[in-house]
């Protein structure tokens, strides 16, 4: 029973952990990358050795750093921040919202495959799991919402909803398709059939596994990737599908009422929803925790297989960034015409072909 | 087939747009990268012709107080004490130093960066620079002080000229006193008719002996006098002078020699 | 197992207040939340049972779906905040008999039932058998299912377009 408690406790923490890092690393390449695409510097002041100073109250030093602490001091001062609660606001309902979107982010932590052995709950309806958690996720964004009594909240929040119930189709279909080819919902065993050279990934196809024939899936899984990609960016409300926070419009959406810490946590859960979108499509489209290169699996290095997948997850969220940087915010009738008349006739489509090819071709 | 057309667009517009910010992305850390300037470690120079921050090359200056006037915000704060004779070096173009300059504050806090005190100058000592970089953090440290004296030297300075005034006063009374007598004498001459002319010539030559001693001194007096008579009145007359001075430098903008030249001319004129 | 009775008491409770909250509060947004966290709590439940398919389902369609729909509803309503079920529940003798009744019903017949407790193993890829099920034993229900959908899908677009001229363009 100890033992239990105690493996309960380390999972949670090196969770919490994850997430946090995460969402630290997150903010701060968004500070960099946005800046260098505007030929700015981003962050460079706060380094690790004038954060530990100006704890310890000592004289800051400023020479060449590149601001690496910069989210953790931001971290620091939002936890500093007063706390307000609007007077018109459902308090209840004001707290909890937060923390209902944060677990939402936090629970699909679990299923995902980090490593062969790392994975903290490695259910066999794994994807399924995460798809239907991260649902939960958007009653928190309806609470904190309507509980801030605030037009701009629950605008924001009501866009962010339909946006995500909408976009939750596309990607369902996309995934399915990879479901299908793999016969499984375990996140391990989908990402284990993509074992070996780069080409067993199914964003080429699986070739390897399906010989010369798999060539025609290539296009499909091609097209599937994309699809779920572009849902994937919907569905965490960002850019160029970023409506529900449009700053022009709605000053920040569903959050704007909150401060310090809580709208720290929010923060927190929109980054780990990033990584974690990120993440599935490298589990199923990008081969996992496999490298691509079999010699380098089978070194058994210690550590590289968590550390491959996170390299991977990271390279989508730089795409990511990359992409909001770069791209105009669409319209809602421009988001839903994307949405409905191209994605799901292509996931469609794509969908129907992987089903052909596996009950006639394999 | 604009459904199909309508998607080869989104993607050659969308790579497009990606390429472009990919390429500055690529650029940053390199000359045509960034546009920031880290500023206190780096600093862009101003253009040369900005007017940032006035300086006065202090030995240069004569406490004439034509920019104290010329200044339409009052920023300048000047106070003078005569100074004895051979007290002071001359400037470097040459002009009489007759005054200390115990006082000679600029408060940048207050000033507009105009730039018209820079133009009377007789010596053109006041300058007004590019230096920008001159951040505070409390206003009063705005308040530039360009006296060379110590509060010692000011206190000083201003016994001595007191004990000078003093000595002067007692000149002056004796002086006063050498007149009336001389005037005295004159009278009695005169009135003494039956002597003869030889007495009389032989003492005409004693006022004029004292002449030119007399003259000096009430000329500076003048001065000083006029220095205080400018302080008191200096609330009133700037703003009336400064607008002159500000349609001077307007007219003659482009040459700025003849600017201050008419600026000069029509200062001595007036004072 | 303690601990999965321990588990169990806890969701189980957490339903259970969830549902109260749902008919006793007076805010309707508050029933509404209610509700939502109230199928949460039942996919918890379903869990206990080894259908984690189903869980996956109820927090996918009901979460996810449903309770975010009536919630859309809620929050588009103007002045929802000013109602409550106080002044909409009017006949409260009539409506309580009614309850009483039907829960006595009900524990009747929970304790009259002879429960039977299953003795195979829970199957362990749950999913394949369901999708196994699906395609042979009750293809029909599924695919009526299917098609009730579809028809309310393309009725919902029908009654969505607002003006005979679109049906032109
Ligand atoms: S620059 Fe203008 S405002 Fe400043 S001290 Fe000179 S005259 Fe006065
Ligand atoms: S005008 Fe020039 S010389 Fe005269 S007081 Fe000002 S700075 Fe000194």
């Amino acid at each position: 029973m100890d033992n239990i408690f105690l493996w309960i406790a380390i999972t949670l923490g090196a969770m919490v952990g994850l997430v946090s890092v995460v969402g630290i690393v997150s903010i701060y390449l968004e500070r960099k990358i946005s800046a260098f695409m505007q030929d700015r510097l981003g962050p460079m002041e706060v380094g690790f050795g004038s954060l530990v100073n100006a704890i310890a109250g000592k004289e800051v030093l400023r020479e060449g750093r590149i601001g690496l602490a910069q989210s953790l001091a931001d971290g620091l001062k939002l936890l500093q921040k007063e706390d307000i609660i609007p007077d018109g606001a459902d308090k209840f309902l004001f707290k909890l919202a937060p923390m209902i979107v944060f677990a939402g982010t936090f629970s699909t932590f679990a299923a995902l495959p980090l490593a062969e052995y790392f994975i903290p709950a490695d259910v066999n309806i794994g994807l399924f799991y995460i798809l239907a958690i991260s649902s939960f996720g958007v009653s928190g964004i309806l609470m904190a919402g309507w509980s801030s009594n605030n037009k701009w909240g629950l605008l924001g929040s009501l866009r962010s909803t339909a946006q995500m119930v909408s976009y939750e189709i596309p990607v369902g279909v996309s995934l399915v398709s990879i479901v299908m080819l793999t016969g499984t919902l375990s996140m391990k065993g989908i990402v284990v059939a993509q074992e070996g050279w780069f080409w067993n990934w199914h964003l080429f196809g699986a070739v390897g596994h399906h010989g010369l024939i798999g060539f025609v899936l290539l296009p499909m899984m091609v097209i599937n990737f994309i699809a779920y990609f572009i849902g994937s960016l919907a569905e965490t409300n960002r850019a160029p599908f970023d409506i529900p926070e449009a700053e022009s419009e709605l000053v920040a959406g569903y959050h704007t009422e909150y401060t310090g810490m809580r709208f720290a946590i929010f923060f927190l859960a929109e980054y780990g929803a990033i990584f974690v979108g990120n993440a599935i499509a490298v589990a199923l489209f990008l081969g996992g925790w496999y490298s691509g290169i079999p010699a380098i699996d089978q070194a058994n290095i210690p550590g590289i297989a968590p550390l491959v997948f996170i390299l991977k997850t990271f390279v989508l969220i730089f795409v990511v960034m990359w992409i909001r940087w770069t791209l105009p915010r669409l319209r809602v009738d421009q988001l839903m015409t994307l949405c409905w008349k191209y994605l799901i006739p292509f996931t469609l489509f794509t969908f129907f072909s992987v089903a052909i090819y596996k009950v006639f071709i394999v | 087939m604009s459904y199909f057309g309508d998607i080869a667009k989104a993607v050659s517009t969308i790579s497009t747009g990606m390429k472009i910010t990919f390429a500055h992305f690529k650029n940053v850390g390199k000359n045509k990268g960034t546009f920031t300037t880290q500023y206190p470690k780096e600093t862009l120079t101003a253009p040369a012709f900005s007017r940032q921050q006035l300086h006065n090359n202090i030995d240069d200056c004569i406490g004439c107080k034509k920019c104290a006037m010329a200044c339409p915000v009052d920023c300048i704060d000047i106070v003078t004490v005569k100074a004895g004779a051979d007290e002071l070096s001359d400037c470097s173009d040459g002009t009489k130093r007759r005054l200390h300059l115990t006082v000679y504050d600029i408060d940048m806090a207050k000033c507009m960066f105009c730039g018209l005190c820079t133009y009377p100058c007789p010596t053109h000592c006041l300058t007004i620079n590019d230096d920008h970089n001159f951040i505070k953090f409390e206003r009063s440290e705005l308040k530039y002080k360009f006296s060379a004296y110590s509060p010692e030297d000011v206190v000083r300075i201003e016994k001595e000229a007191a004990e000078r005034e003093v000595i002067a006063k007692a000149e002056k009374a004796a002086k006063a006193k050498a007149k009336a007598e001389a005037a005295a004498k004159k009278k009695a001459a005169e009135v003494a008719k039956a002597k003869a002319e030889a007495e009389k010539v032989e003492t005409a030559p004693e006022p004029e002996k004292t002449e030119p001693k007399a003259k000096t001194e009430p000329v500076a007096k003048t001065q000083v006098e006029q220095v205080v008579e400018v302080k008191k009145e200096e609330v009133k007359l700037p703003v009336a002078e400064a607008k002159e001075n500000e349609a001077k430098a307007e007219e003659i903008k482009p040459t700025e020699d003849a600017s201050k030249e008419a600026n000069s001319d029509n200062e001595t004129k007036e004072s | 197992m303690v601990i999965a009775d321990f588990a169990f008491i806890l969701v189980a409770a957490f339903v259970l207040i969830c549902a109260c909250v749902v008919v006793f509060h007076n805010k309707i947004i508050y029933s509404a939340f209610a509700l939502l966290f109230c199928f949460f709590g039942v996919a918890g439940l379903y869990v206990f049972l080894n259908a984690e398919f189903l869980a996956g389902t109820q927090l996918l369609v009901y979460v996810g779906g449903i309770s975010v729909l009536i919630l859309f509803g809620i929050l588009l309503t103007k002045n929802i905040e000013d109602l409550t079920s106080k002044e909409v529940s009017t006949q409260k003798i009539f409506g309580g008999l009614i309850s009483v009744t039907f829960l006595g019903g009900l524990i009747y017949m929970v304790n009259s039932v002879d429960w039977k407790v299953s003795t195979p193993k829970p199957i362990e890829n749950s999913p394949v058998e369901i999708g196994k099920l699906f395609m042979s034993d009750f293809l029909i229900p599924f695919e009526i299912a299917g098609v009730l959908l579809l028809v309310a899908l393309i009725g919902a677009v029908v009654i969505g377009r607002d003006t005979d001229k679109d049906l032109e363009v």
